[in-house]
């Protein structure tokens, strides 16, 4: 019986330590593939979760024949499941229903949120002003280049000089190489 | 592993604006989801859109915004105390302890008037602060600002004079007289 726990254990530990790993590799690239064609920060999400366990249900079956490839089946999952949602018009729901046990418990983004706050603090503070408003808006309300420049009274590609700027700013400033 | 063509930012913010056409999306993914320093890359612009809330809360600077990213900060369960100013007005103000962010909308004459410099004026008349260059909200019309209630608790009681200008012209003078935060 201890055995048969401690075997159990191991297995589950190992399959978290296979989700945590397919989440830290992947969530980022998905999530920002789900902003791109979705518009939508929330169905964004929705889809890191359907393709993650798509993927993860696929390995476990044995089915991805060529695990060289596993990047290329996680875009192709991707396309398919926006293809899908767009035709059928369903998400999340159907999912939760078929696949509520396998649903990741970890937060979205404990590997994406990992910037040190206090620095980004800093280096958000020495922007300019046009730059610290153009940040604002492409990153937190989600706004793209052109609806950033008919709130600010901006050309598009000064919008896009400025975000630019801001963000190698920003990187230089949080220790990254830019 | 480094990457002999890495994405750039600009290009990586385009994409997950929607900005680029559907041929270079789809070349730009094929190499995003194979690459794992541009990964690397895209989840560091995760952390930042999932930072720049709390960031901006703990900040210093004033945030030049709008009036519907106003709207969207209160939406998102920030709490906004929010004032109204208008040229050679005096406003009361004061912060609260739950207060995120004070928020000003300076109206003024701005048709045609995309940049002004904000100048903040001491009781002694010295010029304390020069912010240059904030854009003006074209929606709303008004000079919008967010400071956070964590950098203004600090203050004093005090009477400033914040004025607007632009290529040198004066656009009008705003007091605001300030009463110092109590904690409860």
């Amino acid at each position: 019986m201890g055995c048969h726990a401690t075997l159990q254990r191991v297995v589950v530990s190992a399959e978290q330590a296979e989700e945590a790993a397919l989440h830290a590799s992947f969530a980022a690239r998905i999530l920002a593939f789900g902003r791109c064609h979705l518009r939508d920060i929330h169905a964004a999400r929705d889809l890191v979760q359907q393709v993650l366990l798509i993927v993860l249900e696929s390995l476990r079956a044995g089915s991805l024949r060529e695990p060289e490839k596993l990047a290329s089946f996680v875009l192709g999952t991707c396309r398919n499941v926006v293809h899908d949602w767009k035709r059928t018009g369903q998400r999340r729901q159907d999912l939760l229903g078929q696949h509520a046990e396998l649903l990741l418990p970890a937060p979205l983004a404990p590997d994406m949120a990992s910037l040190d706050r206090e620095r980004l603090t800093g280096c958000l503070d020495g922007l300019a002003a046009r730059e610290r408003s153009v940040i604002t808006m492409t990153f937190y309300e989600d706004l793209d280049a052109s609806e950033v420049a008919r709130a600010l009274s901006m050309a598009p590609g000064h919008v896009r000089v400025v975000r630019h700027r801001a963000l190698a700013r920003l990187r230089e400033c949080m220790g990254e190489e830019s | 592993m480094s990457c002999a063509t890495p994405l750039g930012l600009g290009v990586l913010t385009a994409y997950r604006a929607g900005e680029l056409v559907a041929e270079e999306a789809s070349g730009l993914e094929e190499h995003l989801f194979a690459c794992d320093t541009c990964g690397a890359r895209a989840a560091w612009m995760e952390g930042l859109a999932a930072g720049v809330t709390d960031a901006l809360r703990r900040g210093d600077a004033l945030l030049p915004i709008t009036a519907a990213t106003a709207d969207r900060m209160r939406g998102s369960g920030l709490t906004l105390r929010e004032y109204h100013a208008r040229p050679g007005e005096s406003v009361a103000c004061t912060v609260g302890a739950d207060d995120d962010f004070l928020v000003t909308y300076l109206h003024a004459e701005l048709a045609g008037v995309s940049s002004v410099d904000l100048v903040v004026i001491d009781e002694a008349g010295v010029e304390r602060q020069r912010t240059k260059d904030l854009p003006v909200d074209a929606t709303s019309g008004h000079v919008v600002y967010a400071i956070s209630g964590k950098h203004v608790r600090p203050f004093p009681s005090t009477v400033l004079v914040y004025r607007l200008e632009t290529a040198g012209r004066q656009l009008g003078d705003y007091t605001f007289v300030h009463t110092a935060f109590r904690a409860p």
